[in-house]
C-alpha cells in the first residue's frame, strides 16, 4: 500500500463533500464520484438548521458541540459564502405534558455543559413578538444556528476541488469491486476507478451502495416535505422547533400524541423554511396534500404572522434513517478499504465539519478527537436477522413498534 | 355554502384554451362529469382574447373602434369564430360540463388529485374571497398553453418594457394601450398582429424592429405557401402597417431599452450573422412601451409534476409533453392537448383536443371495440391524424421563424438581470458556468436563479439557452425545469382554517 492513499467517495451530498474537503486540504488524493449534481440529495432538499437542543444528550450533542465550533471558522476556509448565523433557537412547548418532558431533557442538557434555559411565554414572547400565545413556553439556546445547505455543499465542494479533489457528477456508481475481500474501486458509468479505500456517504442511498459490496446497512430513506414561502419582511429571529419534533426523533410515545413537530427558519433572503414530515414511503421524493397541509397549519398555528405569506414551493428530501437515529461513520470490519460515512437523519447538515474531520483522520489513520467507536457500523451486527435488512429499502416500512430503543449508549 | 361542485370527475381538462374546449367538447353529452378550470375569467384561452369588462377607466390611452373594417374581414382567422361557437357551447347549460374558473390548478398528486386553488367571483384566481379545492379525476387532459420566451437584453426589466403577449391583454382584454408611443420588437410573427392590434385601437406604433433580414424571409416564404391562409392575413397586415407609414427595420433587434424610472427610448441595432448586433448601425427611437417577442415555450409545469415524460425539440418550441399519435402521454390516464405539446398554433391545439376526446371515449368504453376498428369514426380519426401532422409541420416552421441565434444568449451583457425574482445577473450565471455549474438543478443550487416567486417560468428557458450558448452542452442534458407545487404562488391564509373556510376542508365528499 502506497504511502497515501487514493480515497473515493460515493456521494456528493454535503458529508461526502465535506470529507472530501478535509482529506483534500492535508494533500490526500481523493475522488468523490456524485450519481446526480452534488447537493441534489438531502443536501439540497432540507432546512439549515444546525441546531444542538435537538441532539440526544452524550456523544450525539458533543457532535454537534464541536461541529458548532468548526462552522465559526469555516466562512474564512470556504470559497463561498455559507450564510452561517447564530440566531439562537427556541423550542416551543404547547402542553404541560411536553413542559414536564422539556424540563428533564433541558436538565439533562444543561448538566453536559450546554448553554440552554427553559423560558416562559412571556419571555419567550419577548424575544419572538410574532409568535401565537398559544405557546405556554420554550427552551431557548444561543447557540443555536442556521446555515444555507445548498452553498454549504457547494462550498465544501469547490474549496477540495481547488485543492486537487477530482469531482466526478452525473457518474453514478454501478458496481464496487472486490478482491480477497478487499475493496479495490469501483466501476462507474465513466469507467472504473481504483482506490484503496471507498467512502460510503451515499445518504439515504448509503443501504444500496453497501449492498452492492455485499454489506448489509440499516440506513433506511425517511421522507421529509418542506414548504418555502416567499422573501418577505423579517417575522422569525430565531430557528425554531416544536418539543413535538424532538419527542418525534426520540420518544415514539410521545410523538403519537404530539405529531412530528415542525421546524421553522427564516433565511438571510426572507424565505421561511417551514417542515418537515417523516414519512418511510421508499425512494419517492413526491409531495402529498396532506404533507404540506400539515405543515403549514401548524406553522401558522405557531407563528400567526404566516398568514400573509404566500407558499412558491415546496419539495421532499430522503434523509438517512438508521435504527439508533445515529450515524453509522467508520470502517467495516467484514470488509477491508470499505468504510462507511453516512445516516445523519435529519443531522447531516449540522454535523457536517465534525464529520469531515474525524472520518478524514479516521481515514489517514490518526486519533480522531472524538472517539468513533458509538457510531461503529458493527453495532449493528446483531441486527443481520432483521426483516429491515432483508428487505429491499423501496418497501420497507416500519412496524408498529419497530423503531428500536435503549441503543443509544 | 353550498358547493356547486363535485369532489370527483370522470375528466378533468385543465385549460380552457382552443385546446381545452375542444377535448371538453367532444366529450360533452355522453354521460361523463367532466370539469373544465381556467385561471381566467374568460374562456378561450390567450387566443379569444377579448375585453375583460366594460371599461370605464380613461388613464392612459383608452383604446377605441376599428378604422378599417375590410381589412379586418379579410384577415379574420377562422378559429375565431370556430372558438367562440367552442366556448359557447361548452358553456352552454345543457353540455354537462362544469366550469370552474378563475381557479388556479396548484399541483396534480398522486392518483390525479389536483389540488385548486378558486375564487367565486370574476377576477383573479387569487382573489380575497378565494378558497382551496382537491378534485380526484379519472382521467386529466392538460392544455396548458404557453408562455413566452424571452431574449433578456439592456434595460429588459424597466417599466414599460413587456412581452408582445402582455401588449395584447392590455389592448385587447383591457381596453388599454401599452402607452403613447410603442416600439415592438422581436422575431415572433405576433410582432404584426400586435401592431395591427395597435393601430386598429388608435394607438401609435414608433417602429416594428424584426430580427431576421428581408431576405431570410423571402428565403421562407415556399415553405409557407403550403399554408397561404396564413400568407394572406399576413399580408394584410403589412398593407396596415404600409397604409400608417409605419416604418419596418429588418433585420434589426433591440439593443438596449433606456431610461429611468420606464422605458423612454429604444435603441435598434443591425443584426448580423449569428445574432450579434453590428456596432455603428444603432438607431433611436424615443417611445415609451417596447413590447418585444421571441417566440413561445409550452407550459410543463404541470405534465411534469404529474410525472409525464418531456422531450426537447427546438421544432416544439423547447420542452414539451411527449404525447403518444392519441395525445396520451407517458402516464396512463392523463393526456396533453395544445401547446403543451409542442407550439403550434389554434388549429392543432382544436385537432389535438378532438382526438383526445375521441381517444377518452374510447377509453371510457364509449365506442363500440367493432365501431373503433371500422366506420365512420375510424375514417373521421384518419383525417384528424392527418390535420394534426400539417399542424405540426405548420408548428414547426413557426418556431423556425421564431427561433433567435442560440449565440445571442452568450452575448447578454455581464450586468443584465437574468433571474427577475432573485436578482441574479449574466456575470453570475457566466461564473456558475465556469465553475461547472452547466445543469439546470446545479446552476440554480450555485445562483439560486429560478428559487423565486415565479419558479423559473420566465428565466428557466433563458438561463438553458445561456448554458447551451456559453458551452455547447445539448438541453437534452441541461434537463428540463423541474416542477413542484404550487405552480403559482399559494397565500398561507387559504390553509388556515379559521381565515379559510371552515365549511368547506377539501377532500369532502359531496353530499355528505
Amino acid at each position: 500500500m502506497r504511502s497515501s492513499p487514493h480515497i473515493l467517495i460515493i456521494g456528493g451530498g454535503v458529508i461526502g463533500t465535506s470529507i472530501a474537503c478535509h482529506l483534500a486540504v492535508q494533500g490526500t488524493q481523493v475522488t468523490l464520484v456524485e450519481a446526480k449534481d452534488l447537493a441534489s440529495g438531502s443536501s439540497g432538499a432540507c432546512d439549515g438548521l444546525v441546531f444542538l437542543q435537538s441532539k440526544k444528550p452524550g456523544v450525539h450533542l458533543q457532535m454537534a458541540m464541536e461541529s458548532l465550533k468548526r462552522f465559526r471558522k469555516l466562512q474564512k476556509q470556504l470559497p463561498v459564502p455559507v450564510e452561517f448565523i447564530q440566531t439562537g433557537g427556541l423550542v416551543t412547548i404547547e402542553t404541560h405534558e411536553e413542559y414536564r418532558a422539556m424540563k428533564k431533557y433541558v436538565q439533562d442538557q444543561q448538566a453536559i455543559g450546554l448553554d440552554v434555559q427553559l423560558l416562559d411565554r412571556k419571555q419567550v414572547l419577548q424575544r419572538e413578538p410574532g409568535l401565537s400565545r398559544r405557546i405556554i413556553g420554550a427552551a431557548y439556546s444561543p447557540l443555536d444556528a442556521r446555515v444555507n445547505p445548498i452553498s454549504l455543499t457547494l462550498g465544501f465542494a469547490l474549496a477540495a476541488r481547488k485543492n486537487h479533489a477530482w469531482i466526478l457528477t452525473r457518474t453514478p456508481v454501478t458496481e464496487i469491486l472486490v478482491k480477497n475481500n478487499r475493496v479495490t474501486g469501483v466501476v462507474t458509468s465513466r469507467g472504473t476507478i481504483l482506490a484503496d479505500l471507498v467512502v460510503n456517504a451515499a445518504g439515504a442511498a448509503a443501504g444500496k451502495v453497501s449492498r452492492m459490496a455485499g454489506i448489509q446497512m440499516p440506513v433506511m430513506p425517511r421522507r421529509g416535505q418542506i414548504a418555502v414561502t416567499h422573501a418577505g419582511p423579517p417575522v422569525l429571529h430565531h430557528c425554531l422547533i416544536s418539543a413535538g419534533y424532538i419527542a418525534a426523533k426520540y420518544n415514539p410515545d410521545l410523538a403519537r400524541t404530539a405529531g412530528q413537530g415542525i421546524s421553522m427558519e427564516q433565511t438571510e433572503n426572507g424565505n421561511l423554511l417551514l417542515g418537515s414530515t417523516r414519512e418511510f414511503v421508499g425512494f419517492d421524493t413526491g409531495n402529498t396534500l396532506p404533507g404540506i397541509r400539515k405543515i403549514i397549519t401548524e406553522a401558522a398555528a405557531r407563528l400567526p404572522a404566516l398568514a400573509a405569506f404566500q407558499i412558491i414551493r415546496t419539495f421532499a428530501g430522503l434523509r438517512p434513517y438508521t435504527p439508533d437515529g445515529l450515524p453509522i461513520l467508520g470502517p467495516v470490519s467484514k470488509l477491508d478499504g470499505f468504510v462507511m460515512a453516512a445516516g445523519h437523519e435529519g443531522d447531516g447538515i449540522a454535523l457536517s465539519t465534525i464529520t469531515g474531520e474525524l472520518m478524514a483522520d479516521s481515514l489517514l489513520d490518526r486519533k480522531p478527537a472524538i472517539s468513533l467507536d458509538d457510531f461503529s457500523p458493527e453495532r449493528f451486527d446483531s441486527l443481520a436477522t432483521d426483516p429491515m435488512l432483508q428487505t429491499d429499502p423501496e418497501t420497507w416500512r416500519p412496524a408498529a413498534q419497530a423503531v428500536p430503543q435503549g441503543r443509544i449508549r | 355554502m353550498a358547493d356547486p361542485y363535485r369532489n370527483t370527475y370522470h375528466v378533468a381538462v385543465i385549460g380552457a384554451g382552443i385546446g381545452g374546449l375542444s377535448a371538453a367538447h367532444t366529450l360533452a353529452g355522453h354521460g361523463f362529469n367532466i370539469v373544465l378550470i381556467d385561471e381566467n375569467p374568460h374562456m378561450g384561452g390567450q387566443f379569444l382574447r377579448r375585453p375583460f369588462r366594460p371599461h370605464n377607466s380613461d388613464t392612459g390611452g383608452t383604446a377605441s373602434g376599428s378604422r378599417s373594417r375590410l381589412l379586418d374581414r379579410i384577415h379574420q382567422d377562422p378559429m375565431v369564430p370556430a372558438g367562440t361557437w367552442l366556448a359557447e357551447a361548452v358553456t352552454a347549460p345543457g353540455a354537462g360540463v362544469d366550469i370552474l374558473h378563475p381557479a388556479q390548478v396548484l399541483g396534480i398528486f398522486p392518483d390525479r388529485r389536483i389540488w385548486i386553488m378558486a375564487s367565486p367571483t370574476a377576477g383573479t384566481a387569487a382573489g380575497q374571497d378565494a378558497r382551496l379545492m382537491e378534485i380526484k379525476a379519472e382521467i386529466l387532459v392538460l392544455a396548458t398553453g404557453a408562455r413566452e420566451q424571452y431574449l433578456p437584453f439592456k434595460g429588459w426589466t424597466l417599466p414599460g418594457v413587456m412581452s408582445l403577449g402582455a401588449a395584447q391583454i392590455l389592448v385587447k382584454s383591457h381596453q388599454v394601450l401599452p402607452g403613447a408611443c410603442t416600439a415592438i420588437a422581436g422575431t415572433s410573427p405576433l410582432m404584426m398582429a400586435l401592431a395591427n392590434d395597435l393601430l386598429k385601437h388608435r394607438g401609435h406604433v414608433a417602429a416594428l424592429a424584426d430580427s431576421h433580414s428581408m431576405r431570410w424571409k423571402m428565403g421562407q416564404l415556399p415553405f409557407f405557401i403550403r399554408h397561404f391562409p396564413k400568407l394572406i392575413q399576413g399580408a394584410c397586415y403589412a398593407a396596415r402597417l404600409f397604409r400608417h407609414r409605419i416604418p419596418v427595420l429588418h433585420g434589426h433587434s433591440v439593443q438596449e431599452a433606456q431610461g429611468q424610472e420606464r422605458v423612454s427610448g429604444a435603441v435598434f441595432a443591425r443584426t448580423g450573422p449569428d445574432g450579434c448586433l453590428l456596432p455603428g448601425t444603432d438607431r433611436f427611437w424615443k417611445v415609451d412601451s417596447l413590447a418585444v417577442g421571441h417566440g413561445f415555450v409550452p407550459n410543463i409545469e404541470l405534465p411534469v409534476q404529474a410525472g409525464c415524460r418531456v422531450t426537447y425539440d427546438p421544432a416544439l418550441g423547447g420542452w414539451a409533453a411527449a404525447v403518444t399519435v392519441n395525445m396520451e402521454t407517458s402516464v396512463n390516464g392523463i393526456y396533453a392537448v395544445g401547446e403543451t405539446t409542442g407550439i403550434g398554433g389554434a388549429e392543432q391545439s382544436w385537432i389535438q383536443g378532438k382526438i383526445t376526446g375521441m381517444s377518452i371515449l374510447e377509453q371510457l368504453g364509449c365506442i363500440h371495440p367493432l365501431q373503433s376498428r371500422w366506420g365512420r369514426f375510424v375514417k373521421t380519426r384518419h383525417q384528424l391524424y392527418h390535420r394534426a401532422d400539417e399542424c405540426r409541420s405548420y408548428g414547426a416552421l413557426l418556431n423556425r421563424v421564431c427561433r433567435v441565434p442560440a449565440a445571442a444568449y452568450g452575448r447578454i451583457p455581464d450586468d443584465t438581470v437574468i433571474c427577475r425574482c432573485e436578482n441574479i445577473t449574466m456575470q453570475t450565471i457566466k461564473q456558475a458556468v465556469q465553475n461547472g455549474f452547466t445543469s439546470w438543478s446545479s446552476i440554480k443550487k450555485a445562483t439560486r436563479c429560478g428559487m423565486g416567486r415565479c419558479q423559473a417560468r420566465i428565466c428557466g428557458p433563458i438561463i438553458q439557452k445561456i448554458i447551451q450558448a456559453l458551452t455547447g452542452t445539448e438541453p437534452q442534458i441541461i434537463g428540463p425545469p423541474v416542477s413542484r407545487g404550487p405552480v403559482k404562488n399559494l397565500p398561507v391564509r387559504l390553509l388556515i382554517p379559521s381565515a379559510g373556510n371552515p365549511e368547506n376542508p377539501p377532500g369532502q365528499e359531496k353530499g355528505q
